[in-house]
């Protein structure tokens, strides 16, 4: 196994990559301050995923989009319309719409989850298992904007008055609010930890 | 590295300490928290409705609303198993729920096309909808009987709700108006039979600005139909309002000679009898204030019930009951009538002085010679009414009580006295009168014997006649002379030089004169213009924008197809 830059007494700027001495504060050319590893990554992956975990729940619950047609409102959440799409036999439409909007968000925050575990140290699997999974995850976030895009240029083209017109629903906006909240999460996670750990438990 | 500051130097550390981070998700988690207990305070309350069907009502998206403001939405569609009706649930927002009480009314509004109007067309794109009418009422209620058309008034307009009991409800029926003298001021809102009673009740409506016309004394009745009417001033036809045939009308008053109730208070809800007709409204209005018994010793035909008690010609009352069972004791053989005096028509006639009086008045008018009698009002249908008046000659000092009633005592008039009269031709002596009949016949005769001896002098006339009809020959060849005269045989030639002239002047109208000419030439126009009238009806057909747009220059070629050409 290769030695780590921290092993080393070696510490990389975040911004500019030079490798700086770890005695130093600032990185040597662009005076960012240095940290050999992110700061409490997994506490903050944690708290950002919980929090996204709370958008979750009225992402899925509440209309993602009103559509008022000739004076009558219809309100439809992200399953309905899934729901609707599968009866009307446009199953690819369907399952997109449910892996972009349901799926993803949700084994994402499943990732996360298990990679804190992982970086705390509760469970061990192979550090090139988690490396792969944590780049899926942080690859595959900001698809879940889709549903969030789609809404958006609905609600900005379709503005026939009283005849036909859609508005944004609750859930739009903590379904954007969720998947912001992911890729902080995803962000704020260090996978350098999971070596570290592997290091460790490779040496004793 | 050495020109770093001491401080400089990096802080080695392994953080274990809270993360501010962890913030985010606790302000998540309050949002969450509020937003669910908004929820769940915006849901509201479930009330159920019962239809008749459901068309047009969808879970979740027939809305429920009032004037027009959504209050609330169908949550449940179910078909009650035993009487298929359907029972459709509302989650009506909690800011509403004061709306909802015991005397709401909810309807389906759909597009609705009947006689009078056209309503709900604004549902037949957006689909039903729920209305609501808001109640009056302090109670709450959570299950209502949905109407199955609107109501005709809302509860929320104020006015007067009555009801009126019908025996013959007629034309009358829901939409149908109410009128005084002649104004519309209310409608029938509701019909309903009772079968038990067979009556029919009407639920109307009176608008608040004519409420203050109905008091306790008002009289409802209904208007419908032709009216003709045969009596002494001669026929009266009374033709209906063209509407009131149709849909039948309430008229309501105070009968005359009524003095006006008491206003209605405007707690509880009033009953009042619907009549047949103006006439029985007006008899209804009767109100006894006195009972007298006469006893009377002549036949009762034509005495019935509610015949007219009359004081000198004015109506004060009527005859209530003609039954020998008013009477206990087998004395008296005499038809016991009793009679009613009305309180309205005493007022009307009377001042309250005299009226007050009581038994003392009584008396003293028994001791003016107060009686009762019967007298025919009409001889041809035999009717008859009783009628009181004082007989200074007949005076009575007691008063007879009978049953409990005063006694009025009777003197016999009217057909009694007929009676009187015919008995007495039947005692006239007329052999006397039959001789001296004969005698006047004997006397005619003997002037007609005069008569035909003046006859004999009529030869004397003939001769004269022959005399004139000589005198008429010669008047005749007299008049021969004149027509031979030259001067007369030159008449016939004048009238054909007149005639010539004549000829002359038609001239103009033969066939080569001007005048035919001309009226020739307005022919043919008038030929060419009714040809290019037909012209234009077939490009009007065929093209009928060609009125606005002008012809189009390519039509006028006969339309061909490219591979013939």
């Amino acid at each position: 196994m290769l030695a780590s830059a921290r092993e080393k007494n070696k510490v990389s700027c975040h911004t500019c990559g030079r490798i700086n001495s770890i005695e130093e504060a600032y990185c040597l050319r662009c005076h960012t301050p240095l940290h050999s590893r992110k700061k409490n990554s997994v506490q903050r992956c944690l708290a950002f995923s919980l929090a996204s975990i709370i958008a979750y729940i009225p992402a899925n619950i509440w209309p993602i989009m009103i559509v008022t047609n000739l004076g009558r409102n219809e309100e439809s959440t992200i399953l309905a319309g899934v729901a609707t799409f599968w009866q009307m036999k446009a199953y690819p439409v369907a399952i997109t719409i449910f892996i972009a909007s349901v799926m993803i968000p949700a084994l994402k925050l499943l990732a996360l989850g298990w990679l804190c575990a992982l970086s705390s140290g509760w469970v061990n699997t192979n550090p090139r298992h988690a490396t792969r999974i944590f780049w899926l995850t942080e690859l595959v976030g900001r698809w879940s904007m889709v549903d969030v895009f789609v809404v958006a240029i609905l609600v900005a083209l379709v503005q026939l008055g009283n005849i036909i017109s859609i508005t944004p629903g609750t859930a739009a906006v903590s379904f954007g609010l969720m998947v912001i909240l992911t890729m902080l999460a995803a962000l704020s996670f260090e996978p350098r930890v999971i070596w570290d750990n592997a290091r460790q438990s490779a040496s004793s | 590295m050495n020109d770093l500051p001491e401080s400089a130097k990096p802080e080695i550390k392994l953080s274990r300490r809270i993360s501010k981070v962890w913030v985010i998700p606790i302000i998540g988690l309050f949002l969450g928290l509020w937003l669910v207990n908004r929820t769940i305070e915006q849901k509201g309350e479930l009330i159920t409705v019962t239809f008749q069907n459901a068309d047009g009502i969808v879970i979740d998206k027939t809305e429920v609303r009032c004037r027009n403001v959504r209050i609330g939405i169908v949550e449940s569609i179910d078909l009650d198993p035993e009487d298929l009706t359907v029972e459709v649930g509302l989650r009506i927002k909690p800011q509403h729920l004061g709306l909802i009480r015991k005397d709401s009314k909810l309807w389906v509004v759909r597009p609705r096309v009947s006689g009078a109007s056209v309503s709900g067309l604004g549902t037949l794109l957006s689909g039903s909808y729920i209305d609501l009418d808001p109640g009056q009422s302090k109670e709450e209620q959570s299950h209502f009987a949905g109407l199955e058309s609107p109501p005709l008034t809302p509860n929320s307009v104020p006015g007067l709700r009555l009801f009126l009991d019908a025996k013959n409800p007629g034309s009358v029926d829901v939409g149908s108006g109410i009128y005084f003298m002649g104004n519309l001021v209310g409608k029938v809102e509701s019909r309903t039979f009772h079968t038990n009673t067979r009556n029919t009740e009407f639920g109307i409506f009176i608008e608040k600005k004519y409420s203050s016309l109905v008091n306790t004394e008002t009289r409802f009745w209904r208007e419908s139909g032709f009216g003709l009417k045969l009596d002494s001033s001669g026929v009266d036809l009374e033709v209906p309002t063209l509407d009131s045939l149709i849909a039948g009308r309430i008229n309501f008053g105070v009968p005359e000679g009524v003095i006006e109730g008491e206003p209605l208070s405007t707690k509880h809800i009033e009953y009042f009898v619907l009549h047949g007709d103006e006439d029985e409204a007006n008899t209804s209005a009767f109100r006894s204030s006195a009972q007298f018994l006469i006893l009377l010793d002549q036949s009762v035909r034509g005495l019935e019930k509610g015949t007219p008690v009359e004081f000198r010609g004015l109506p004060v009352g009527r005859v209530d009951i003609i039954s020998y069972q008013l009477v206990v004791s087998s004395e008296i053989n005499s038809i016991p009538v009793l009679i009613q005096l009305d309180e309205h028509l005493l007022a009307k006639h009377f001042p309250p002085s005299l009226r007050n009086e009581g038994e003392d008045g009584l008396k003293t008018a028994l001791k003016n010679g107060l009686r009762a009698s019967i007298k025919p009002s009409n001889l041809l249908t035999g009717q008859v009414y009783v009628d009181l008046d004082y007989y200074p000659e007949l005076p009575i000092n007691d008063v007879k009580i009978v049953s409990d009633y005063v006694v009025i005592p009777t003197t016999e008039t009217g057909l009694a006295r007929i009676e009187a009269v015919i008995d007495k031709i039947n005692n006239l002596e007329i052999e006397p009168l039959l001789a001296k009949f004969t005698e006047a016949a004997e006397e005619a005769s003997k002037t007609m014997q005069d008569i035909q001896t003046s006859i004999g002098g009529a030869g004397k006339i003939i001769a004269e006649t022959k005399l004139t009809m000589e005198q008429t020959k010669e008047m005749m060849t007299a008049l021969n002379a004149i027509m031979n005269d030259p001067d007369t045989k030159a008449l016939p030639s004048e009238i054909r030089t007149s005639l010539a002239e004549i000829k002359k002047g038609i001239q103009p109208f033969s066939e080569n004169g001007a005048v035919y000419g001309d009226l020739l030439r307005t022919m043919d126009e008038l030929r060419n213009v009714s040809r290019s009238v037909k012209r234009m009806t077939t490009e009007i057909s065929d093209k009928p924008n060609s009125l606005l747009f002008g012809k189009d220059p390519n039509t006028s070629k006969i339309p061909r197809s490219r591979k013939t050409r």
